[in-house]
């Protein structure tokens, strides 16, 4: 059945696309096409521009795979090619017919002080996308973090609106959103559990990573699913010219990646791999018990292409992760992401790109008790079948469409105990739910005036539970108050959300312009839990009969301006976002292995809204930014503070982030990252009692207290000694937390142990100053 | 679950240089709220219901006890119990005894406002062994108090565990609940993290069949952690007026010394 209407969309975007290409042929026009590449790698350039020298204001933006299109009046045109980090170079066209030209750019080293082109170093002033910013990995290479671990997902917490999850945590909240309301993709494959060891390391490793954009609003009509953000991760292609490696050696893990052509310039491989090894300390341990207990986590990220003929380039790319800890043989516990991505694009003709793409992605974890009394192992599992059609028309200069479908179907085996027949626990299933997304959307990106851009675009996504299951209804007290039993393919409930997306972007000056965003979004997957720190046992639902999908609506209006001959950039961002269906928990609410999950969740409203600040010096021996955010985020619930406004636990105030990375000599780079921001919103009690000889906590009001203000200082020095051949190699320096500030991550209460009667309040800071060192090399 | 928690919170201890120290919060002062707690009990022979008011939380004291109630028990059979207050804020009934399978009715009066609430005494389950288990957790050995006990199946049940360790007051434990192992021989380890057990100990162990309502209060007493995102007061069978319970409770009592 929903392949037929999968078809049935198919079959109408195709009858668009016909007609929009017929549209643009008007005029003696040809059109040049192709790949913008590293003329070292053959990496292809995501966001690399193609404009016109005598009018800088036409041309063309290389997609995500590298690719082009610019379609221009018959004749000689000069074209400048440029991309952040590379030499920016110009080339002739004589264009006669439809012309293919791959376009090789040179990077060049912040120090050279290259002259960068002014049409592309402009283009955050330019482009009409807002609330987007584009992660340079190069850049990021110096940003002092924990332990020396490189970390995409903490240094976007630097970011103006991105406030990290905790003390060393990679979760992230963007715009007062929750940790799952991001859309987290990682070669488009949905990443569940982005993080390792409880937070404390996220799952990419950098040294796999070639791209990372972040949407905080305005998000273009071809992402859904998510409120708050999308964090859209390309993996590198692999170094189509000749065989590489490189990889490091760290406090607590070690990465090796390798990479090379299969054939040369055409096809090419990469292999990355990471491991910690805390748990070889406890070998040498001669307790048994010890040494045979497990403490590791590793990723492995792959990836391969190969590019049959100009018109046709396959991919293929994959990540393994995986947490094991384990005590003795009395206990096991094991999470992981698995994500596979086959992808091929396809230039129809020199204007329109098709990619289709095929990603499953998978997040388990198992844990097993054995002792005399237990034997037994829990279970839980979600995944997805992802299929995807995504066209892009570059109709003209000034005028790009894109356009596509989407078929998603999800899977969630929710925590199942197996247990012996002989030992203390009893078995236990609870139903698994299959859901499925259907969405189609349709994007334009236009350039109506020579002051006017804009991306405006409609998603439109079709949500269904389906059975086999029973499907319970609830009163107000959580009781089941009926149910209904549907069959196999059988649609349980169903959703159906249109999406409006608009960005635009208004020239004032040359390097000036105001932007305007509005975005729709709906969520049909729920991350449940009711701790501060995300586990990987929280559970997932999807939207359900009780569970309806969570629903924001954000407008933002900001001003950008860029100065210093395009050296500094500047950005003040505000936005106000309305957030429907949010979802909370009944007090002392069960969420393991309960069949009537959906009984404990409470469903109100949230809004957020805030000014983002965000200044950066992007060349020169000191670079770096300044990221201030003044922002509020408020939840309201029927039976939560007495159906009052309270603010939401990631509710901070003030966010203050400054990076700077000073280039000393051409061997040693210095850098440092200070960060202060407001404390959390957190419940305190107001009062205590006494039952039964206990002491109690009495609490009046939900997130009515703030923890105290964090504030922290981390330094970096990178040394890099000299090439021997092609072989590099480099020292990494680190201290976090320099001035060893007691940052509270948690604030309890407890009885004086002296005398009971007396309360007291204590504070636990999890890291004090931790100095790191990792050598790196590369060849 | 609880299992995984612990294991947890062992490993970020050995992982992490965390540190830990008293600080000064200032909270602010709330307007005091009623508590009431009543039991009613197939061991003893008087039956109590304690009624008091929250204080500030810088106070030296827990609670402060409010006199002048009026409170009655009206049992399934009929019968009705009034209770006299025998201390400030303690309410006593004499010549009491609950019986398993009996519904109770508790009714007080206060401040010009009355609080009802309703307590069945389930059925006694008893354990049948005590012993000594041994552990050995990171190298370090622990003593835990094992008792075992055949679940009834088919019915859900409530348990709370309280214990007296050489004769000093009952403490309570925690309380669990069948949901995953209803009509098992259950083996429980009780354990204090903050008393440790020596051979020779003398060890009194009080099991209680609780109702619901009585585990949901001490469950959500027990599930509030530091990591807990939204703490609240656990909930309350008298309403919004008053926090507390009413748990008609039947119970048994085992000892044993520690190996």
């Amino acid at each position: 059945m929903s392949f037929t209407l999968f078809c049935r969309f198919y079959f109408i975007f195709i009858s668009i696309l016909a007609g929009l290409s017929l549209d643009a042929v008007s005029q003696t026009t040809h059109t040049v096409s192709g790949h913008v590449r590293d003329a070292l790698t053959g990496e292809t350039l995501v966001g690399a521009s193609v404009r016109l020298k005598s009018d800088p204001s036409a041309g063309a933006r290389a997609n995500n795979y590298g690719f082009y299109s610019l379609t221009l009046p018959e004749g000689n045109h000069l074209l400048v090619i440029s991309h952040v980090g590379y030499t920016a170079q110009e080339m002739d066209v004589s264009l006669m017919a439809d012309t293919i030209v791959d376009i090789d750019l040179r990077s060049g080293a912040l120090l050279d002080e290259v002259v960068i082109n002014q049409s592309s170093s402009s283009e955050n002033v330019r482009s009409p996308q807002m609330g987007m910013t584009r992660v340079d990995v190069s850049e990021i290479k110096h940003v002092p973090v924990l332990m020396g671990e490189r970390d995409v997902l903490k240094t976007i917490q630097l970011l103006p609106g991105v406030l990290s999850g905790g003390e060393g945590s990679s979760n992230f909240f963007v715009r007062g959103g929750s940790g799952d309301q991001n859309l987290i993709l990682l070669d488009e494959a949905m990443v569940y559990n982005a993080s390792h060891l409880f937070g404390f390391f996220s799952t990419f490793n950098s040294d796999a990573i070639k791209d990372v954009n972040l949407y905080k609003g305005g998000m273009p009509a071809q992402y859904g699913g998510r409120l708050a953000s999308v964090l859209d991760i390309t993996m590198l292609d692999g170094n189509k010219k000749s065989l590489g490696a490189e990889g490091g050696i760290g406090l607590i893990a070690s990465r090796l990646k390798v990479d090379g052509p299969i054939v040369k310039d055409r096809g090419s491989f990469m292999v990355s791999g990471r491991r910690t090894y805390a748990d070889l300390f406890l070998k040498l341990s001669n307790d048994e018990d010890i040494n045979n207990s497990r403490l590791y986590f590793y990723d492995l990220n792959a990836k391969a292409n190969y590019r049959f003929n100009e018109r046709n380039t396959v991919f293929l790319s994959g990540y393994f992760g995986r947490d094991v800890l384990g005590y003795s043989r009395l206990f096991g516990f094991d999470w992981g992401n698995a994500t596979g991505t086959l992808r091929w694009n396809h230039v129809l003709n020199s204007r329109l790109f098709s990619n289709t793409t095929f990603v499953y992605s998978n997040f388990n974890y198992n844990v097993n008790i054995e002792n005399e009394e237990f034997n037994f192992v829990i279970a839980s599992r979600i995944q997805n079948y992802n299929l995807k059609q995504d066209f892009q028309l570059f109709a003209s200069n000034k005028s790009t469409w894109r356009f596509g479908v989407n078929l998603l179907q999800q899977g969630i085996s929710p925590a199942n105990i197996d247990a012996d027949e002989n030992t203390a626990v009893n078995s236990l299933r609870l139903e698994d739910r299959t859901g499925m997304e259907l969405a189609g959307y349709l994007s334009h990106e236009w350039k109506p005036t020579e002051r006017l851009n804009l991306i405006y675009g409609l998603r439109v996504n079709n949500f269904l539970l389906f059975g086999p299951g029973t499907f319970y209804e609830y009163d107000a007290d959580g009781d089941v108050r009926s149910s209904q039993v549907y069959g196999r393919g059988e649609v349980a409930q169903y959703y159906i959300n249109l999406e409006p997306r608009l960005s635009l972007s208004y020239q004032l000056q040359e390097n000036n312009s105001l932007k305007l965003s509005y975005n729709h979004n709906a969520q049909h997957l729920h991350q449940l839990s009711n701790s501060t720190s995300s586990l990987p046992t929280d559970a997932w639902v999807m939207s359900s009969n009780n569970i309806k999908p969570q629903l924001a609506d954000q407008t933002a209006l900001g001003y950008y301006q860029n100065f210093g001959d395009n050296r500094y950039e500047f950005s003040v961002e505000s936005y106000y976002k309305y957030m429907q269906n949010q979802i909370d928990y009944r007090n002392a609410a069960d969420l393991q292995a309960n069949e009537h999950i959906e009984a404990e969740l409470l469903y109100g409203i949230g809004q957020a809204y805030g000014v983002e600040l965000f200044l950066k010096k992007r060349t020169g021996k000191l670079n770096g930014w300044l990221s201030y955010a003044l922002s509020r985020s408020e939840r309201r619930f029927d039976g939560i503070n007495g159906g009052n406004w309270f603010a939401a636990r990631q509710d901070r105030t003030h966010d203050v982030s400054v990076v700077g990375m000073y280039q000393l000599s051409p061997r040693w780079n210095l850098s440092a990252t200070f960060v202060y921001s407001t404390g959390n919103a957190v419940t305190f009690p107001s009062g205590k009692y006494s039952v039964d000889g206990r002491t109690l906590w009495y609490y009046t009001e939900r997130n009515g207290y703030r923890m105290p203000d964090y504030h922290r200082l981390d330094l970096g020095a990178t040394w890099e000694s000299t090439a021997f051949k092609r072989f590099k190699s480099s020292w990494t320096f680190g201290v976090y937390n320099a001035y060893n500030r007691k940052n509270a991550y948690i604030i309890d209460f407890r009885e004086n142990e002296a005398n009971p009667n007396v309360t007291e309040a204590y504070r636990i800071a999890l890291f004090g100053i931790i100095p790191s060192v990792t050598w790196n090399f590369k060849f | 679950m609880r299992h995984i928690f612990l294991f947890i919170l062992l490993l970020s201890t050995l992982l992490w240089s965390s540190c830990e120290d008293v600080i000064n919060v200032n909270l602010n002062g709330a307007n005091p709220q009623l508590v009431i707690v009543g039991v009613v009990s197939n061991w003893a022979n008087e039956q109590q219901v304690t009624i008091s008011r929250t204080v500030a939380f810088d106070k030296d004291y827990a609670s402060e006890p409010v006199s002048g109630a009026e409170v009655e028990v009206v049992a399934g059979s009929g019968r009705v119990f009034r209770f006299v207050e025998k201390t400030p804020g303690s309410y006593v009934a004499a010549n009491f005894q609950g019986r398993q399978n009996e519904r109770y009715d508790l009714h007080v009066r206060v401040a010009g406002r009355e609080f009802t609430a309703t307590s069945t005494m389930p059925n006694l389950v008893t354990a049948d062994s005590i012993g000594t288990a041994v552990r050995n957790l990171f190298g370090e050995e622990q003593k835990f108090i094992s008792i075992k006990y055949q679940d009834p199946p088919e019915v859900p049940n409530y348990y709370r565990y309280l214990w007296s360790v050489n004769g000093r007051a009952f403490e309570m434990l925690y309380v669990t609940r069948d949901k995953f192992n209803d009509g098992k021989y259950i083996s429980e380890d009780l354990a204090d993290f903050d008393v440790e057990l020596f051979s020779g100990d003398s060890v009194v162990v009080q099991m209680q069949c609780i109702d619901k309502a009585a585990y949901d209060f001490w469950n959500a007493v027990q599930s509030i952690n530091p990591g807990t995102a939204a703490p609240a007061n656990p909930p309350s069978v008298f309403g919004d007026g008053a926090l507390g319970y009413f748990s008609a409770h039947a119970m048994s009592e085992i000892s044993t010394i520690v190996q």
